[in-house]
């Protein structure tokens, strides 16, 4: 046994808000989670499995969300989800026969058909379309650590009613609970927000542990005497890990990060918007729309515009992301190495990332994930990787300290969340959660009907809290779409309200929106009544 | 979906659309008379589509038709302030008032019993609003918000240092003493850490195109 100075916990976080148009055959912001799973959940799999196989020990922390978990079970969205990988593996093997192309290009194809080939093997035959059981298995066999996240997703310091935290929290655990078979250990925090009061919430659920940006651990009360290289615990016992800012900043920062590498694929240029018309009509959008298929063929190149791309390369690229896995592995050892030599402990170096930054943004992500593992575990005499938990286990004994309000966002507080463009959608949320609260106290025997239109009204308000689209009404991307929806679930929800209140029950509606905001199958109305 | 006429549709369709409308007796019909009860029902695809245009249609519920009044933290010393009174309430002279534990910090007169907006305050502070008219000098709250903590942009000031030992599998904490390497390294290394997490700009992710 190696004698290690350091622990490094790499934490991926993998979120989607729920998007289910059963009405429309095509819906284009389906694809967000078609894309996810091509680039980022599969590959990622298929790297974890691999590393299994030849025998690298590696403990990496994983949160899945319970819109994601919603989604990746849900048969409509699966089904199209083969029909999207069927539609690409076409439209590569035609090219491919149609033999003009020069043979670069023919190259490029190629290994997406043998890629594309791949991942409907995984998804169609392995893993049965249940993308989680590959999950849950490297969970059982620990090399993953799968935690929780608040039900949809919100940020909870801007959630005014006390009783929908909880139901967040509470939801979020049982919707995991369902799944992995066993309850959650670790909770990640919508955007990472938390404030005072929430630790409270989180110990009353046996949560025993979660993430926090790096001002949310530093400007605890009283000072965090390690900083963020070891957790601190609420009083009620409940560890709060910070993200190390050295660690995250090579991956993660806009300007040093690796994934600008001029040899990674570009993301801005797809074919989708270059084959003629009739391909795209036959394989990508029998509406003629264009957008993203997947396929890519170029790579940065340079700070150039993006007619001027090069042809990419993916030796070249794979090759490029091994450097980089040797190089973040090396900052890491050297960092745990000074750490070690002013702490009394072994420190830990979280890591915490968007699951989606891993294949969907940067191309290779998933190989330089997989390339670091195998480093660490083959090269290293310094670090080791490990999850929370267990790193808990090992340290039991840490400091008490009261978390700040914060969050990983831009700015680090709420303001991504909350302003000019989005704040007109909280005091809908408020007056929701209470209308839910009321109803749920007040209806104790109703009749079916009157119950699943209760238990919808659940579905839709917690859909509504959603941090992703007060983001995107922020980013400016998607933000008809967001805006679109946010006021179709108050509405629904206030509609659903006056029925449930006038005992008239449209059948037809309800029908409707059960099929389409199908989150949460398990919910009942009651979990929103307060606790005695 | 769907596009034949009910007349091309085989028995066994029909009584499907039938069940989905819940047209009782439907087993005993022919099929004339199934279509004739369908028809009457209207068909359920073009419901759904008159549910759905109901739904987008609807105006959004402004005032919920009860008082209320939010208070959100937004950043260190910056938060958000909405309200809406209803009912008949008189129609000036109305106050809003920021309160930190039982202290007003903030008095503002108010135009309108509904009205949005960002405050500076102090940060750090617990906080609620309440907004009211004044009786004399005495002031009359007429709907009051939840508290909230306004976060904080510096580290804290206390230094006081804590131990517990906490069972990982039971989660019972118990106190504990600890004894301290390296004070003077570990604070120079916090403010490291600190200047690095202020520096840095993350990368900020289109979600498309």
């Amino acid at each position: 046994m190696k004698n290690k100075r350091g622990y490094l916990s790499v934490v991926l976080h993998s979120h989607l808000p729920f998007v289910k148009h059963p009405a429309h055959e095509f819906f284009l912001e389906e694809n967000w989670l078609f894309e996810a799973i091509t680039e980022t959940y599969l590959p990622l799999y298929i790297s974890f499995e691999r590393l299994r196989r030849e025998g690298v020990k590696f403990q990496l922390t994983m949160s899945i969300t319970p819109p994601l978990i919603s989604m990746l079970t849900d048969p409509l969205l699966m089904e199209r989800y083969q029909r999207y990988l069927d539609s690409r593996l076409s439209f590569l093997r035609d090219e491919i026969r149609e033999d003009k192309k020069n043979t670069k290009e023919k190259k490029i194809l190629q290994f997406y058909l043998n890629r594309f080939e791949e991942l409907n093997y995984f998804f169609d035959i392995k893993l049965n379309k249940d993308i989680l059981s590959g999950f849950k298995k490297l969970q059982e066999q620990e090399f993953l650590e799968i935690i929780t996240c608040t039900a949809t997703h919100e940020i909870l310091p801007l959630e005014l009613n006390e009783r929908i935290r909880e139901v967040q929290v509470e939801v979020g655990i049982d919707a995991y609970k369902r799944v992995f078979g066993r309850a959650p250990k670790g909770i990640w925090l919508g955007e990472c927000a938390y404030t005072n009061g929430v630790e409270k919430i989180l110990a009353n659920n046996g949560i025993k542990f979660t993430f926090l940006d790096t001002h949310g651990v530093l400007y605890a009360e009283p000072q965090p005497l390690y900083g963020v290289h070891a957790p601190i615990y609420s009083e009620e016992g409940v560890a709060f890990f910070g993200r190390d800012p050295e660690a995250s900043k090579q991956v993660w920062s806009a300007r040093e990060g690796y994934p600008g590498d001029f040899n990674y694929r570009e993301f801005y240029r797809d074919i989708g918007y270059e084959i003629p018309v009739e391909k795209v009509n036959k394989y990508l959008h029998p509406g003629g729309f264009r957008f993203d298929s997947g396929i890519k063929m170029h790579k940065i190149t340079g700070n150039v515009p993006l007619s001027k791309k090069e042809l990419y390369d993916r030796e070249k690229a794979i090759e490029t992301a091994g450097t980089h896995a040797g190089n973040f592995m090396f900052n890491i050892e050297k960092e745990a190495e000074h750490l070690l030599s002013i702490m009394d402990r072994e420190p830990i170096i979280v890591a915490p990332f968007d699951t989606e930054l891993f294949g969907h943004w940067w191309f290779e992500g998933p190989d330089f994930i997989e390339s670091l593992l195998r480093k660490i575990d083959k090269y290293s005499d310094t670090i080791e990787t490990i999850t929370p938990f267990n790193y808990l286990k090992k340290y039991p004994t840490n400091q008490l300290s009261l978390p700040a309000p914060s969050t990983w966002g831009d700015g680090g507080y709420f303001s991504v969340w909350l302003n000019e463009k989005n704040d007109w959608v909280y005091p809908h949320l408020y007056m929701m959660g209470k209308r839910m609260i009321e109803l749920a106290e007040k209806i104790t025997a109703p009749d079916n009907t009157i119950e699943r239109a209760l238990t919808q009204m659940g579905r839709e308000l917690l859909l509504a809290e959603s941090s992703d689209w007060a983001f995107l009404m922020t980013t400016g991307t998607a933000s008809n779409y967001s805006i679109d929806r946010v006021k179709f679930l108050i509405n629904a929800f206030n509609e659903l309200y006056e029925e449930v209140k006038s005992n008239i029950i449209d059948k037809n509606l309800l029908e409707f929106l059960e099929e389409r905001d199908s989150i949460f199958p398990f919910l009942n109305y009651r979990v929103f009544r307060c606790k005695k | 979906m769907n596009k034949k006429s009910y007349d091309e549709m085989t028995k066994k369709e029909l009584l499907d659309v039938a069940k989905r409308h819940e047209i009782k007796g439907r087993h005993k019909m022919n099929k004339t008379k199934l279509i004739d009860a369908i028809k009457l029902k209207g068909n359920p695809m073009e419901k759904t589509a008159k549910s759905e245009e109901r739904i987008k249609r609807r105006k959004l519920d402004v005032h919920y038709g009860v008082n209320h009044l939010e208070l959100l933290p937004k950043e260190p010393g910056n938060v958000y302030v909405h309200w809406k009174i209803v009912g008949k309430e008189k129609k000036s002279g109305i106050f809003l008032r920021l309160i930190n534990k039982g202290k007003t910090v903030l008095e503002i007169p108010v135009a309108s019993y509904k009205g949005r907006g960002y405050l500076r305050v102090e940060e750090g502070k617990p906080l609620t609003a309440s907004i009211g008219f004044k009786k004399g000098k005495k002031f009359v709250s007429v709907v009051s918000s939840e508290e909230i903590l306004v976060p904080r942009s510096k580290p804290s000031v206390k230094k006081t240092i804590k131990w517990a030992y906490v069972n990982p599998n039971t989660g019972k904490v118990v106190k504990k003493q600890k004894k301290v390497k390296d004070k003077e390294a570990l604070e120079k290394k916090r403010e490291r850490t600190e200047k690095t997490a202020k520096t840095v700009k993350y990368i900020k992710i289109p979600k498309e195109r």
